[in-house]
């Protein structure tokens, strides 16, 4: 389902981001639109207040992982109440370490979503207020939802011993 | 009128036995005292299996269940094997728990319910004590539950129990005032507080009549005294879990349980008394009045804890103190009134 | 002494859960207390979490099919109906009118499940037993309906690539019309017990207040947005199966508050009622399964964001396929854990006995939180 405001977006994305925008693409049924890693937050920012946009909603953010590219790819997709259209948003970063900044202040939903993104992705959000583990249990390592993540030798709690 | 003449005849047959083997004097009040302690023990040990089974019909038939069906007659001995499995549970006491207090609390819920009932007119006659201070003595007596769960819950050293025994607390002080000041107004017109005596001040008419108001508050008053919904917020099961008692395990919560039914009996069977003419009625024997009404105030209790949710605690204590207390002074002056110029 | 000074009250933390009557499973929360007022509170999830998005990955398209069911159980028939509209949509298959119109009206029946369920859950939150018993009778009813149909009464495994697994049982049209008399009655039996009880009024109304901006910001969807005065529904306004023939108009409330997201759902029952009113009227005739679909498709590369208006909100899918027979990437945008995510701001400040209202009217599922 293509929205028919997506090349208006997009037109008003490059105008004001320039060469951040990295590629505004068709996609396979979703088009989309590329941006520099460290410009989400802006982008947000811009996406929400202005008002000919207003995506006032993150419907949400995660990643997905392509081991061969050394890639992962941010997600951001958004939902706008007052024009009823979608957005989504990519980004590229490297598969390890990735520092991207948050977007928990512009949205409050992007508080857990960033950091299930984190627990799972291991991708870190920049001035993120806790940006802690969420779904796995404590103490656990690795970040499951990579492509290469193996998990057959996992035991929960290796410590865990029944109380006497 | 069926008490009464079983317990003459068996006094005179103590006065006999002690007359025949030349025993001393007080040994017949002594026998009395012994018997009835029994028989008000007895009757609380039922009362209190029957009552729990009644519970779980009602709510169940509210509730288009069956409720227990399996042992006995329309499972009338469920409670009977529920309270073997609690006396066979295993008796826990938390690690940091204080144990003296932790151990007391129970007993010291169940005691002075078992005491209030000595001042309670079963039938004619058919009344342990009747004291000049009856209707004194009984608040007095109850009062001290408000301890019991106080200390239960703090002496189980867990935060849920803390809070359900602060709450409790709370709730029984504020609502102590409306109760007392609506039976205030029945001690006016009986003019005692011989309970007894203000049975026999109904013999024209009963004194919910003349006291509508006082009845309302009183019911609404004693529903909070005894912890049942809408102001069961001391055990609130969904927030504090059980409240007080929940680190209580086997026969010490079936104390609090018993004393819980126990008193909710009582509080019923003290309306029936000051507000329904007590054991006054036609044809059959007192006793079974008595019962009757008392038991329609435990159906009332019961209708209202299947029906209503759980007032929030800064809620009920508004209503205590903004609501019920200036109604029952309203009520009071306006009997004061009445009897001043009448 | 200033008035400040003269008692001093110390904090205390109480955790409640992962085990806790009104935690409706396995969520937790560390609450720091000043007497029955909290002060902070620390939600801690993930105790059912269960990797969906990873074993979907790792398992065949149709292998996933019975698993998606389990990702919300209560409502688990609007997790297969995503998950085969996504691959339809990518596969780009049409499917037949009748079996739009049969998923539509499991989707309903479940909706009304997943609804009274909620009734009595929240109203034995609050303390009222007898309504919990009443929720479920009503469940019984639409469960009845769901399991002569799907032969199951949770997780019902009842879409297929392509269409539904079976046409209704000729014993469905008269026990549907059965249900559909007597509803009506049974909801104002709701009505009368709860809506009109001071007490349950006391107790929800201004409670847990969200304006609509707060609500959009945290990701709420489905009744709980409505009840906070957003006119949207996806059913309405991104139609999909039949809900475009039958036209529908969203329950939307102003307040948001516990009172109006009980509210809300109690009015999705009746208008979800009326729905299956008219999809029975007008359930077209013809097949329930379009023709030569594989039972193991390779999906062609693409991606595809879908959206269903689960009873909690949106429940989105966003499935990434190159090429292959298991999807590349597998997103679940569950709307329970948009939901929940504002429960820490919901809930400081408030009284201990407000969490449960606030924490129920959400009316979260925790493996829908987890995953």
């Amino acid at each position: 389902m293509v929205d028919p405001g997506f090349n208006d977006i997009a037109a008003a994305l490059t105008d004001n981001f320039g060469t951040t925008v990295l590629a505004v693409e068709e996609g396979n049924k979703i088009p989309f639109v590329r941006v520099e890693a460290d410009a989400v937050a802006r982008v947000a920012r811009f996406l929400r207040d202005e008002p000919t946009l207003a995506f006032d909603f993150l419907m949400y953010v995660t990643a997905v992982d392509y081991p061969e590219e050394e890639k992962l790819t941010l997600l951001y997709h958004y939902f706008s109440y007052r024009h009823e259209y979608s957005l989504l948003v990519k980004a590229d970063v490297p598969r390890h370490g990735a520092e991207v900044p948050t977007i928990s202040h512009l949205y409050a939903a992007a508080d857990w979503l960033e950091r299930e993104v984190y627990d799972l992705f291991g991708v870190k959000f920049r001035d993120h207020p806790n940006l802690t583990r969420i779904v796995t249990p404590e103490g656990f390592e690795g970040h499951p939802l990579l492509k290469d993540f193996a998990n057959d030798d996992y035991v929960p709690f290796p410590d865990w011993k029944p109380e006497k | 009128m069926i008490v009464h003449p079983v317990l003459s005849w068996l006094k005179d047959w103590w006065v006999g036995i002690v007359e025949t083997y030349g025993l001393p004097t007080w040994f017949v009040p002594a026998a009395q005292m012994v018997v009835n302690a029994i028989l008000i023990a007895g009757f609380i040990a039922v009362l209190v299996l029957f009552l729990i089974w009644l519970t779980r019909k009602v709510s169940a038939h509210i509730q288009q269940r069956l409720g227990p069906m399996r042992v006995g007659w329309h499972g009338c001995v469920q409670t009977v094997a529920d309270a073997l499995k609690l006396v066979q549970k295993e008796d826990t006491t938390p690690r940091d728990a204080d144990r003296p207090v932790f151990n007391i609390a129970p007993f010291l819920a169940f005691a002075p319910t078992v005491v209030a009932f000595v001042v309670i007119p079963f039938g004619d006659g058919a009344i342990v004590r009747d004291l000049n201070i009856g209707v004194l003595f009984l608040f007095a007596i109850t009062t001290i539950n408000v301890i019991a769960i106080l200390a239960g819950g703090w002496a189980s050293n867990s935060k849920y129990s803390l809070l359900g025994g602060f709450r409790s607390a709370a709730q029984l002080v504020s609502y102590e005032v409306p109760l007392i000041l609506s039976v205030l107004g029945v001690i006016m017109l009986a003019g005692t507080m011989k309970l007894g005596a203000i049975v026999e001040a109904q013999n024209a008419m009963w004194f919910v009549v003349y006291q509508p108001l006082g009845f309302v508050i009183y019911v609404i008053a004693a529903t909070a005294e005894v912890n049942r919904t809408p102001f069961d917020i001391p055990e609130a099961e969904q927030e504090l879990v059980s409240g007080f008692n929940i680190e209580y395990s086997g026969m010490k919560f079936a104390m609090f349980f018993l004393a819980e039914f126990a008193n909710m009996f009582l509080v019923s069977a003290v309306a029936a008394t000051l507000f329904l003419g007590g054991w006054k009625g036609p044809w059959l024997p007192g006793e079974f009045w008595f019962l009757a009404k008392s038991f329609a105030i435990v159906l009332l209790l019961m209708f209202f804890r299947w029906t209503y949710p759980r007032l929030r605690v800064d809620q009920l204590m508004s209503f205590a103190w903004k609501f019920l207390l200036p109604l029952a002074f309203l009520n009071l002056l306006v009997t004061g009134l009445i009897l001043v110029l009448m | 002494m200033t008035p400040e000074t003269a008692y001093r009250t110390e904090e205390f933390q109480v955790n409640v859960g992962p085990q806790h009557p009104s935690t409706h499973g396995v969520f937790r929360m560390v609450l720091t207390m000043d007497g029955e007022r909290v002060v902070d509170c620390e939600p801690h999830i993930g105790f059912l979490h269960r990797s969906m998005e990873k074993m979907a990955e790792n398992r065949l398209y149709i292998q996933f099919l019975p698993m998606a069911d389990r990702i919300d159980y209560l409502s688990s028939i609007f997790c297969t109906v995503a998950h085969c509209e996504a691959v339809e949509q990518l596969m780009e298959i049409d499917v037949p009118a009748r079996a739009k119109y049969l998923r539509t009206i499991m989707m309903e029946l479940c909706r009304i499940a997943s609804h009274s369920i909620f009734f009595g859950v929240f109203a034995l939150d609050l303390g009222a037993v007898t309504p919990f018993l009443y929720g479920f009778r009503e469940r019984e009813l639409t469960m009845d309906l769901l399991e002569m149909t799907t032969g199951q009464r949770m997780t019902f495994n009842y879409c297929r690539f392509g269409g539904v697994a079976d046409d209704l049982p000729d014993s469905f049209f008269p026990t549907v019309e059965k249900f559909v008399k007597v509803f009506p009655a049974r909801l104002d039996d709701y009505d009368r017990i709860l809506n009109e009880n001071e007490i349950f009024v006391a107790r929800t109304k201004n409670v847990g207040t969200v304006e609509a901006s707060r609500a959009i910001n945290y990701g709420w969807t489905g009744p709980n947005l409505r009840a906070s005065g957003v006119d949207f529904d996806l059913r309405r306004n991104r139609p999909y199966e039949a809900y475009g023939e039958l036209g529908y108009e969203p329950v939307v409330l102003q307040n948001g508050d516990c009172y109006d997201r009980y509210r809300a759902r109690i009015l999705e029952m009746r208008s979800s009622h009326e729905l299956i009113k008219k999809c029975v009227e007008g359930l077209p005739e013809g097949p329930v399964q379009a023709e030569k679909i594989s039972k193991f498709p390779k999906v062609p590369a693409g991606e595809v964001y879908v959206r269903v208006a689960s009873p909690r909100g949106d429940y989105g899918l966003y499935l990434l396929s190159e090429g292959a027979d298991k999807p590349y990437r597998y997103k679940l945008r569950t709307p329970s854990f948009n939901n929940l995510s504002m429960i820490r701001e919901m809930l400081l400040g408030v009284y201990l006995a407000d969490i449960v209202p606030i924490f129920g009217s959400l009316d979260v599922i925790l493996p829908d939180v987890d995953r």
